[in-house]
């Protein structure tokens, strides 16, 4: 008596059903609801169109020149990671010529940006471009714990900002590197123009949306090649490629009013799913009524390319806000420190700790 | 808790607090009543317009204001009752005279059209008779929305390339078989509740701006509070008509129409005034029995003191079926609690705001909802947007693309390249249609890509519009009011 076995239901192959295909090709199973359009598309088809179309933004608007050194401010976290990936990618198809190198500052957060850190580090195997880290003792003498420490958790934002944002200047100036590129996406230039909007920011509006900032008073530029790319897209291409990147949010408080912004945003892309891009375009075409000039007042006009008195670096002001936020602390450092005192180490971690305390 | 305008010998219990400042009714009214007359005199050309000017000149030269008036919107109506008020004024202290007449406007459609004769048949009788005894100061018009398609003899169908996002277009002429209605656009076309939103707004200023443009007015009075206002400029940004905020909130220029100068400019005399204000002043003046939605209207947030105690039964819609100023809306009143000058600093920054530099390479005007173009948005879209797919590679994938073509999918996008396609030949062999020549602007070509069936429109041609002949006569129902009004003015004259 013969036996037959039974057929085996979780290899048995399933039937792709025709709405189940890609909106592209028409050939292949949807994978993925793309952000941009909520139009389905499959793995080859989404990938091959976010390269390109991240191609096409740094083309049309000439981000790089030929010989051109460039450096990626990598944080190791998803954006600067697909940044890095992307630019090496592009540059070995399409050969812009550049030189890409890969710039971090560490903020000194215990706990947080040592392993982020670590990430950049084993980008830099993968990738097999050069890596330079400057760290915030070694530009400001202070580290983030340390802020906190004597600052608090409430401002820490602000001082990390402050400094983070110069520490990329400064950072390049010394590897003698005109133009830093940073993974601002679409989300960030929306939520950017709709916070400028709500809040009145009349002085930025007009170039909230430049895809290169650029001043005579600075030799780096900086250029957003994912200006017009969904976060998401961004997500689903770093999940796509496996790639390696640190995904932990910093142990400080987000800004709160940004995150009703960007709450906002979630409920207009239910709606209308090209809201960001919607918004950028807006963005680009807001311009501001000329300033009426009055006979006798002295008008205080922006001056482009001002610098700072102490360190020399771009200020709207006389002396910076780096130098003048420095000066502060300083005022509140210990005149002598105990040797070794490792007590600031991982202040974010444990105030953070001490919070979720409850009796 | 007294008020605090008062004077101090006579203080009445307060019922209002707004601005973090208390009122007694009397106070409230002054109080509102006071910042919309201060918009309306707020320069040389509207001072012009409503004051009474002496020397009297030769008749026909008072000043003709058109106010539109919706019945489901509370600032309109508390417009028309103040600018009631401000001429019972003028009239008794200048022996009857007035230095403006108002025509009232109001658009409705085959649903509501009951409702409305019901709402200003008992609005005339309570708020303009009384004025019309003295002379014809106030005049009703209605419009039917339907109007729109009817007037105009030619329509054009909007295709986009999916491909590139280029607009084509072919137009015909209106006859009896194919006259368009609005039930049938929203429902043929439409995918979502934002797109009928947006289109029933486009089609609704529309018709009360060319309303105003065929019978010479000298201004129309928009009903819009500072709150709404602040929701249609974040709603501009949002929809990628950012260049469109400095025209839109523009009352110092006169108004344009198929790039035609009008002889009118468009005032926002509410634009100081909180949507949580206007609403008070609706229940202290017992207005929202004009309304078509009386029960909603009575649980909008509001600032009457006796009300803030009450919770707030508004039920809560799915996002999916908002409508972007909805959205908006709510976002307002979320952050209302903690960041409470949102409003006024969104209004403010959108006032500082001009026209952004066009680079086109002629002045072209989008044929849906009429606005200025200053960028061409197929060029924008296309360079930031790639659409070719990966090419078909394996036999298992050529036998999945062989059997999407036969299916209903396949037959729908074959419809969609053909109709494309003969529109295209329709556009090459017409000698009307110019190279460069730009149809839509970005946020309407972002509507009909996203939110419209199978990207195609029907659309009237506004420049073949005629609103002027059939306005106030189509519908028989309606125009018994009317006639019943005048036959009582002319019954007391």
């Amino acid at each position: 008596m013969s036996f037959t076995a039974p057929s085996d239901p979780v290899n048995k192959p399933t039937k792709v059903k025709v709405s189940q295909l890609c909106e592209l090709c028409h050939s292949r199973k949807a994978l993925i609801r793309r952000p941009k359009n909520l139009s389905k598309l499959c793995k080859q088809c989404f990938c091959l169109v976010f390269e390109t179309e991240i191609h096409n933004t740094i083309v049309a608007n000439n981000l790089f020149q030929r010989g051109e050194k460039v450096a990626v401010g990598a944080s190791g976290g998803k954006d600067s990671t697909v940044l890095a990936h992307m630019l090496k990618l592009l540059n070995d198809r399409y050969d812009y010529g550049i030189e890409i190198v890969l710039l971090s500052i560490d903020e000194g957060i215990i706990g947080y940006r040592d392993d982020s850190l670590a990430t950049v580090k084993r980008n830099q195997q993968q990738y097999g471009l050069p890596l330079e880290i400057f760290s915030f003792k070694d530009l400001y003498d202070w580290t983030m714990d340390e802020i906190v420490s004597v600052a608090g958790i409430r401002n820490s934002c602000t001082y990390c900002g402050v400094f983070r944002r110069q520490s990329l200047d400064r950072g390049a100036a010394k590897l003698g590197i005109s133009h830093v590129v940073t993974g601002h996406n679409a989300d960030d230039m929306a939520e950017t123009v709709l916070m400028n909007i709500l809040r009145g920011d009349v002085a930025r509006l007009e170039k909230s949306t430049a895809i290169i900032t650029q001043s005579s008073g600075s030799p780096i530029k900086r250029s957003k090649p994912f200006k017009y790319s969904y976060q998401k897209e961004i997500v689903l291409y770093a999940h796509y490629m496996k790639l390696d990147y640190f995904s932990t949010e910093c142990t400080y408080a987000p800004e709160a009013f940004r995150g009703t912004a960007r709450e906002y945003m979630k409920n207009l892309e239910a709606v209308r799913p090209s809201c960001i891009i919607d918004i950028i375009q807006s963005g680009e075409n807001l311009a501001l009524k000329a300033k009426k000039s009055n006979a006798g007042k002295r008008v205080v006009k922006f001056v482009d390319g001002n610098r700072c008195a102490r360190c020399g670096y771009l200020s709207s002001n006389n002396i910076c806000k780096a130098c003048m936020l420095l000066e502060g602390l300083e005022k509140s450092r210990a005149q002598v420190a105990i040797e070794n005192d490792t007590s600031a180490d991982g202040a974010a971690l444990k105030l953070r700790a001490l919070e979720k305390l409850s009796f | 808790m007294e008020c605090q305008r008062c004077p101090a010998s006579a203080r009445n219990p307060a019922t209002v607090e707004s601005r973090k400042e208390k009122f007694c009714d009397e106070c409230f009214i002054k109080f509102v009543s006071t910042k919309q007359r201060k918009q309306m005199m707020k320069d040389e050309y509207f001072r012009n317009l409503f004051k009474v000017i002496y020397p009297f000149e030769k008749e026909g030269s008072v000043s003709k204001i058109l106010l539109p008036l919706s019945h489901s919107d509370s600032g309109s109506l508390v417009m028309l009752d103040i600018v009631h008020d401000l001429l019972l004024e003028q009239t008794k202290q200048h022996n009857n005279r007035t230095g403006f007449t108002v025509d009232v406007l109001t658009v409705f459609t085959e649903e509501n059209v009951s409702v409305i004769k019901e709402r200003m048949e008992s609005l005339i009788n309570e708020k303009m008779s009384q004025l019309n005894k003295i002379s014809n100061i106030f005049n009703v018009h209605f419009i039917d929305v339907n109007e729109f398609f009817n007037n105009a003899s030619e329509v054009s169908t909007f295709i986009i390339d999916n491909e590139n996002f280029e607009i084509f277009s072919k137009s015909k002429s209106v006859d009896d078989s194919n006259i368009l209605t609005l039930k049938e656009i929203l429902g043929k076309y439409c995918l979502n509740n934002s797109s009928r939103s947006d289109l029933i707004s486009i089609i609704k200023t529309q018709l009360i701006k060319h309303f105003a443009y065929e019978n010479g007015y000298n201004a129309i009075m928009w009903g819009h509070s500072m709150t709404k206002l602040s929701e249609v400029i974040i709603s501009l940004v949002v929809k990628g008509k950012g260049s469109q905020i400095a025209t839109f909130l523009d009352s110092e220029s006169f108004d344009t129409l198929n790039n035609k100068p009008c002889k009118y400019k468009n005032l926002y005399p509410m634009k100081d005034l909180l949507s949580v204000e206007i609403e008070s002043f609706l229940q202290i003046r017992n207005l929202a029995q004009f309304l078509i939605n009386v029960e909603e209207t009575n649980v909008k947030p509001n600032c009457l003191i006796a009300r803030k105690s009450l919770p707030s039964l508004g039920q809560q819609k799915l996002v999916k079926n908002m409508t972007i100023n909805e959205i908006t809306n709510k976002y307002f009143q979320d952050i209302q609690n903690d960041y409470s000058n949102i409003i006024s600093t969104v209004l403010r920054t959108a006032d500082k705001l001009t026209q952004p530099k066009s680079s086109m390479a002629k002045p072209s005007q989008c044929q849906i909802c009429q606005s200025k173009i200053y960028t061409n948005p197929s060029n924008w879209l296309n360079r930031i947007t790639v659409t070719s797919p990966y090419p078909v590679e394996t036999t298992e994938e050529k036998y999945l693309f062989k059997q999407w073509q036969d299916s209903k999918l396949g037959q729908s996008h074959t419809h969609y390249v053909e109709l494309l396609n003969e529109i295209k030949q329709g556009a090459s062999n017409s000698l009307d249609v110019e190279d460069g020549d730009v149809k839509l602007c970005y946020g309407c070509l972002i509507l009909l890509n996203t939110s419209i069936k199978d990207k195609n429109l029907v659309w009237p041609k506004v420049d073949t519009m005629d609103i002027t002949a059939n306005a106030t006569n189509k519908n028989k129902e309606l125009s018994q009011i009317l006639d019943q009004f005048e036959i009582n003015s002319d019954g007391e004259e």
